[in-house]
């Protein structure tokens, strides 16, 4: 895997950038980011069907969503025995029309994170109704189901049965809460529906974990979440957020200048790398040239927006992040296959998870988080990070529904993309992969 | 008229108390994109050159002890970050050619922090 400095440096700097900056950074005219550190990949167009195709998607639902871990929540929202919430996953139905189930994610007496079905194992009613409408924390001392009473224990136990001698052969250790498999890394709760699991969580997230493993994700705390129910594929609203080509044009009102000035005009990343199973890691920059507004300067004084500035925030040791050492560092992105992006820089992270409803209907969550306010102002600067990243991201999701009328319109059958596009494809690639195993 | 609510040193952002002081991002983002700009613009203005002091002030409290009128500033504060990009680079108080206000909900958890009743 290639680290070491770039040879093929620039030898005259662009207007306005100094020749130390310029020379740090490779010669982009003659680069492509992805195809150097990867000689001969693919490079070949992509087909549209697996992102239009009703059937690819019923496809993907049972070979990949109903095998794999899942990302449903930080165990920080259930810091406390008997705290839950509730989940709805549409893409682990059982049929392809189906009532989309829901599980109870919750901390037992013990304080091991737990996951079941959220069904009585007496005639199958939904145990816990709550509906979540914000990033909300329900709290019981055991789980009764509102049809008959039945009441089972934090670890999904059957505790009791109301008029219990009037069944039949009723054996209450075989009808305690159906279990789902569930694993904590880093206070990221993942679960699993497949009962035999083909791999474990750290199996399947094994090159982020290995990157990552100093990073203090188990620290930080969810301080702004934000979601829409956008009308596009799931794959599309993923690829949406995890290349740079982009940024010129989508943020051409909120991010103006912070990421492609003359150095890198069309923010390109500075590394990444495409992992086994679909995950991958990347690296942008900032431009060294970019003046931040006054409140911006005044924020970073004081502590972290949601990027690194570059220049001295670069040198900065943040455990995991900017692995190829970029002098003008910004921040990772760090796509976990299937369906979650996870964004470190130095003093926080921010990510997204991205949940298929049908083929051309996904609910997309954008968050950030933050190290424990240490004192009232820390809220402040925290806020800058939450609020300009916020409204950047009501510009990626404009183009969601926009991308799928496209695609399903009929006028194309393949997408082209380039360089640093790269991660959409091993997206893909894994994709196919799994669907054709 | 009420009594004031915040100390002296502040008195400048009284006339803010209490149509700005909101206490989430949802409610602060939905009272920015109905403001006038020119109205987002005087506040901006206003409280931008008190933010030093602003921190200084609240920082004399604990997050799990702050009284009303440190609660106050809290706020305003958080509610200038929240006018900055409109101000500072959008000049407009919505983001220009942006996916649906509507369908774009803000669940942001509370900030942990506890204000005193009196």
């Amino acid at each position: 895997m290639k680290t070491e400095a770039p040879t093929n440096v620039k030898a005259d700097a662009p207007a306005g950038v100094p020749p130390e900056d310029a020379a740090r950074l490779p010669d982009w005219s003659n680069t492509r980011p992805v195809a150097d550190r990867y000689p001969g990949m693919d490079t070949s167009e992509l087909p549209i069907e697996p992102y239009v195709s009703e059937d690819f998607f019923e496809l993907e639902r049972e070979k990949i969503f109903k095998k794999v871990w899942l990302y449903v929540g930080r165990a920080e929202r259930i810091p406390k025995a008997g705290d839950y919430f509730v989940q709805v996953i549409e893409a682990v139905r059982s049929k392809k029309d189906g009532i989309a189930p829901s599980f109870i994610i919750t901390r037992d007496q013990n304080g091991e994170v737990r996951a079941f079905y959220n069904t009585c194992m007496h005639r199958g009613t939904t145990v816990c109704w709550d509906q979540h409408e914000s990033w909300e924390t329900s709290h019981r001392r055991y789980f009764s189901c509102r049809f008959h009473g039945w009441v089972y224990d934090l670890d999904g136990s059957l505790k009791s049965v109301p008029d219990e001698n009037q069944f039949f052969n009723l054996n209450k250790e075989q009808r305690g809460l159906k279990p789902v498999h569930c694993e904590v890394w880093k206070d990221f709760i993942f679960i699993n529906v497949d009962p035999e699991p083909q791999q474990t969580l750290l199996e399947q997230i094994k090159p982020h974990a290995d990157l990552l493993v100093d990073f203090p994700f188990e620290k930080m705390r969810k301080r702004g979440i934000w979601t829409a129910e956008v009308n596009v594929n799931w794959k599309v609203a993923i690829d949406a957020f995890q290349e740079g080509y982009h940024v010129n044009t989508v943020h051409a009102a909120t991010l103006p200048e912070a990421f492609n000035g003359p150095l890198n005009p069309n923010c390109r990343p500075t590394s990444i790398r495409l992992h086994e199973q679909g995950n991958r890691s990347i690296t942008f920059m900032v431009s060294p040239t970019f003046e931040p507004p006054e409140v911006e300067k005044w924020v970073r004084q004081r502590g972290s927006s949601w990027y690194a500035a570059g220049g001295e925030d670069a040198g900065l040791a943040y455990p995991g992040t900017n692995p190829d050492k970029d002098p003008f560092y910004a921040f990772d992105c760090h796509g976990f296959f299937p369906n979650m992006l996870v964004d470190p820089y130095i003093g926080g992270f921010y990510g997204h998870e991205f949940w298929p409803i049908t083929v051309n209907r996904t609910r997309w969550i954008g968050s950030i988080n933050f190290t424990e306010p240490e004192k009232p102002s820390d809220l402040i600067t925290h806020e800058h990070g939450k609020t300009t990243l916020r409204d950047a991201f009501r510009e990626d999701t404009v183009t969601l529904d926009a991308s799928q009328v496209g695609l399903e319109s009929g006028a194309l059958e393949t997408t082209i993309l380039c360089d640093g596009e790269a991660a959409p494809r091993h997206l893909y690639n894994a994709v196919m992969e799994m669907v054709n195993s | 008229m009420d009594a004031a609510l915040l100390p002296d040193e502040f008195a400048a952002l009284e006339r803010f108390v209490p149509d700005w002081v909101l206490d989430t991002e949802h409610e602060r983002n939905a009272f920015r994109v109905k403001q006038k700009q020119e109205d987002l613009v005087d506040f901006y203005q206003t409280i931008f050159p008190m933010m030093d002091a602003l921190c200084q002030y609240i920082d004399q409290f604990p997050l799990n002890a702050m009284p009303k009128p440190a609660a106050a500033l809290l706020r305003l504060g958080q509610m200038l970050m929240e006018v900055v990009p409109a101000v500072e680079v959008y000049q407009q108080p919505d983001v220009p050619n942006a996916f649906e206000f509507e369908r774009f909900h803000i669940i942001t958890p509370r900030d942990p922090i506890k204000v005193l009743e009196n």
